[in-house]
């Protein structure tokens, strides 16, 4: 008998092995050979005269097909090079590492968000200010131009180098409530436009389905997500220009709720806590021991009407959903209270999730390519590819609507995009960037404001106190 | 006289002995290099950095006196600050792993090794946690607590004690986290410890035992008269390695908890790995191992000099 067993766990381990050995050859009709979904991705009859051009990109939410298909084209249009891509789920953890030993180099990185100013300071990345200028094939804009402000000035930073563009923007965010689409035709629900709709709409999901459906699904365990609806509501209350001053970290009044930004944040964090506080029911129980993946599953098992989420929910998940499941997103509903522009109406706002970037490293073998393959990333063509494939778009001047097969949810996020104000934190203030100013001192308050041990008025009472004892100390250590 | 006699010595070095020399040398040289590389580069540079900062400006680490030490203490008291929470639970991770998982790993061995009925089931039963990467036990096991998918609350409900689940999820609510991440550790931690108990129980001589038996010796004085001193310096081993849990465990919160809720379940070395990770601080991660070595040492000696006067080894 043992040795039946020892004979089929042999036979196991050689087959896994052999199969380790298998490769996929996909060759277009230009000639474009493609290795194992992106291994090798180089022109027939160039193989062996092709300069490597070494990518490694973080393959989660979006896939690789992407860059796979980017990379294709870029390869096709520039035979000289040959791409060869290299996926990690955890690239942004792993980057700083692989930047400081400086061996073994990708030419380009892909990494979500980190703290790309630190490698900068460092000097490991290398200055993109000729990338800046340089202009996609057959159109008229410099890259800079052709992309959005708040990017081109977040891309910009002061080191012992001079000033200097360091990072390219990969991905753009729209970040909203996302909602089951079925069945919110089904019930006849209606999408709210303010919170005191939302409020009403909860409690009809509940009465509708005795209880069995939930307004909400969210994960607990990673807190980041409960921010784009605090800053979305921050930001409503106080006006994206006061949000933006909370950033420059010029005093400790920064963090006064009597006036804005602070009133801003405590109006924000009392709306967190009227939605998703525990003993309003509105969400599915135990979802603040949930990662992300087992919320959104709760969400498109039909067990939650609703998630907060942002773009990339849709293709995340594909694999995962039913094929009749049709998801949509909705604008974060206003805040009564909140502001409005000159015409009289609320003012829309997007809350971009802190950004994914792209970087290339100094010490890369083939910075020229690179420059070049980014530059190409940036033509409207492959800025649409990029769309099409990700449904998420990319913060440059590209006109969507030529996109005919988008789904629903891409379309409504692509609607959020272009009607809003677009903004996401940043910081170049001395104490910021040495970690004594922060969004919110003490860490994300989200947690222990929906368990009930603390309340909004409390936490910003605190962070006040905490801002005026410390200010000149933080001052003093951060120059 | 004297001179010559040297050059006597001198000469009698053979061809033959400076080869076995450089052989020697060249094996001792590793050992050597790895503790000057590995041990006292490392730590030495650890102790330089919990006093230096780096100027994002000059790209240049300076020299801040104190200011790390007076900075971390200055922590304990900052609004959110989870240093607490990770001093306790480190301890608790420690008394767990000494005084629960190793007297438990001892007592299912002494039962393996005395052959019950099933003993080879419950070996592998109790081994196959240890053989499954972590990354997926605890994914395995989040799984099981979830309260849309798992079978706890599924059972619970089942067995009419629905109402017990925490509204906020097993791993939400401050209440339950750390007890069941204890819970976690108990489960996966027990397999390894039995192997090697039970290996050093199968090398105690029969002879022992049987004489024993010929004196009337129940099952429960062989436990704790024969098998255990005999087995004494092995468990005082892994009792000694059960200590630097407090000062190196962080893979199962990061993994099952992410810290939370609020930093109930932060251990010290997971917020010495946040430090440096997240927040790009190794200076601060630098000064927190400073610390946790100045305090460490001497309870580490200490216990050291106890385990080995309860503990001695007999040879047999």
């Amino acid at each position: 008998m043992k040795k039946l067993v020892l004979i089929f766990l042999l036979m196991f381990l050689f087959s896994a092995l052999v199969s380790c050995k298998d490769t996929t050859e996909v060759v277009n009709e230009n000639g474009v050979i493609v290795l194992n979904n992106g291994d090798k991705i180089y022109k027939e009859g160039y193989l062996d005269s092709a300069t490597t051009l070494k990518i490694s990109f973080t393959e989660a939410g979006f896939g690789r097909n992407w860059l796979v298909q980017i990379a294709t084209q870029f390869v096709d249009k520039y035979p000289e090079y040959m791409v060869v891509l290299d996926g990690d789920p955890q690239l942004a953890s792993s980057l700083a590492t692989k930047l400081e030993s400086g061996r073994n180099l990708s030419d380009i990185f892909f990494p979500l968000n980190s703290p790309w100013e630190t490698y900068a300071y460092k000097g490991w990345l290398e200055p993109l200010d000729d990338l800046y200028e340089m202009i996609p094939d057959g159109e008229n804009k410099t890259n800079a131009e052709k992309m959005d402000e708040v990017y081109r000035e977040y891309s910009k930073l002061s080191t012992a180098d001079g000033t200097h563009y360091y990072c390219m923007p990969w991905n753009d965010t729209i970040t909203g409530i996302c909602y089951n689409y079925n069945m919110f035709q089904e019930y006849g629900w209606n999408l709210p436009t303010t919170t005191d709709e939302l409020e009403t709409l909860c409690q009809k999901i509940l009465s509708d389905t005795n209880g069995k459906i939930k307004p909400f699904a969210y994960p607990g365990k990673i807190g980041g997500y409960f921010d784009f609806l605090g800053s979305t509501w921050w930001m409503q209350a106080s006006g994206v220009d006061e949000y933006k001053k909370f950033f420059d970290f010029e005093s400790y009044d920064i963090y006064n709720s009597e006036i804005d930004p602070g009133r801003g944040k405590l109006l924000a964090l009392k709306e967190v806590v009227r939605f998703y506080s525990m003993d309003k029911g509105y969400c599915i129980s135990g979802s603040m021991s949930k990662d992300h993946i087992t919320s959104q599953m709760d969400f498109i098992n039909s067990k939650a009407a609703m998630i907060l989420n942002a773009n990339w929910l849709e293709t995340e998940m594909k694999d995962s959903m039913d094929e009749d499941f049709v998801m949509g997103m909705m604008r974060i509903p206003y805040l009564s209270n909140a502001k409005k522009d000159e015409n009289g109406e609320f003012i829309k706002v997007n809350y971009v999730a802190p950004p994914d970037y792209i970087v290339i490293p100094k010490g890369a073998s083939n910075i020229e390519g690179a420059k070049k393959f980014l530059n190409f990333m940036n033509t409207d063509e492959m800025l649409l590819l990029y769309t099409k494939y990700t449904g998420s778009p990319r913060p440059f001047d590209y006109d969507t609507n030529s996109l005919t097969d988008l789904s629903k949810f891409t379309m409504d996020c692509l609607k959020i995009r272009e009607e809003s104000n677009n903004y996401f934190d940043f910081s170049r203030a001395k104490i910021y960037q040495n970690g004594y100013g922060t969004k919110y001192i003490g860490g994300q308050p989200y947690s222990a404001l929906i368990r009930g041990d603390n309340t909004p008025e409390r936490f910003c009472e605190i962070e006040f106190f905490e801002a005026e004892d410390n200010w000149s100390t933080w001052q003093a250590r951060s120059n | 006289m004297s001179s010559s006699l040297v050059l006597k010595k001198k000469k009698k070095i053979t061809k033959t002995q400076l080869l076995r020399a450089i052989f020697i040398i060249s094996f001792i040289s590793i050992p050597i290099i790895h503790f000057i590389i590995f041990t006292l580069y490392v730590n030495a540079d650890t102790v330089l950095l919990s006093f230096e900062r780096f100027d994002l400006q000059t790209r240049k680490y300076r020299w801040v006196h104190f200011e790390n030490y007076i900075e971390f203490f200055e922590g304990f008291n900052k609004p959110g600050s989870v240093f607490a929470k990770a001093i306790r639970n480190s301890i608790l991770f420690f008394l767990l792993n000494d005084f629960v998982i190793l007297p438990l790993s001892f007592i299912f061995a002494f039962f393996m090794y005395k052959k019950i009925p099933f003993a080879n089931g419950y070996r592998i039963i109790f081994y196959l946690p240890s053989i499954i990467s972590p990354v997926v036990l605890t994914m395995l096991f989040s799984f099981m607590f979830d309260s849309s998918i798992g079978i706890v609350d599924s059972l619970l409900r089942v067995l009419g004690l629905g109402a017990k689940i925490p509204e906020l999820g097993w791993f939400g609510d401050s209440k339950t986290a750390m007890p069941i991440l204890l819970v976690y550790c108990v489960w996966s931690g027990i397999g390894a410890n039995i192997v090697l108990i039970s290996g050093a129980m199968s090398r105690i001589p029969q002879e022992i035992i049987e004489a024993g038996k010929l004196d009337g010796l129940s099952m429960f004085k062989e436990m704790i008269y024969i098998t255990l001193p005999l087995t004494g310096s092995l468990l005082a081993t892994l009792w000694m390695m059960g200590v630097p849990v407090i000062f190196t465990f962080f893979l199962t919160p990061m993994l099952i908890t992410n810290g939370g809720p609020d930093g109930e379940t932060y251990t010290i070395a997971m917020y010495i790995v946040t430090s440096i990770r997240n927040d790009n601080n190794i200076t601060m991660g630098a000064t927190v191992g400073v610390i946790c070595a100045i305090v460490g040492t001497p309870i580490v000696v200490i216990l050291r000099k106890v385990i080995d006067r309860l503990f001695p080894a007999y040879e047999y």
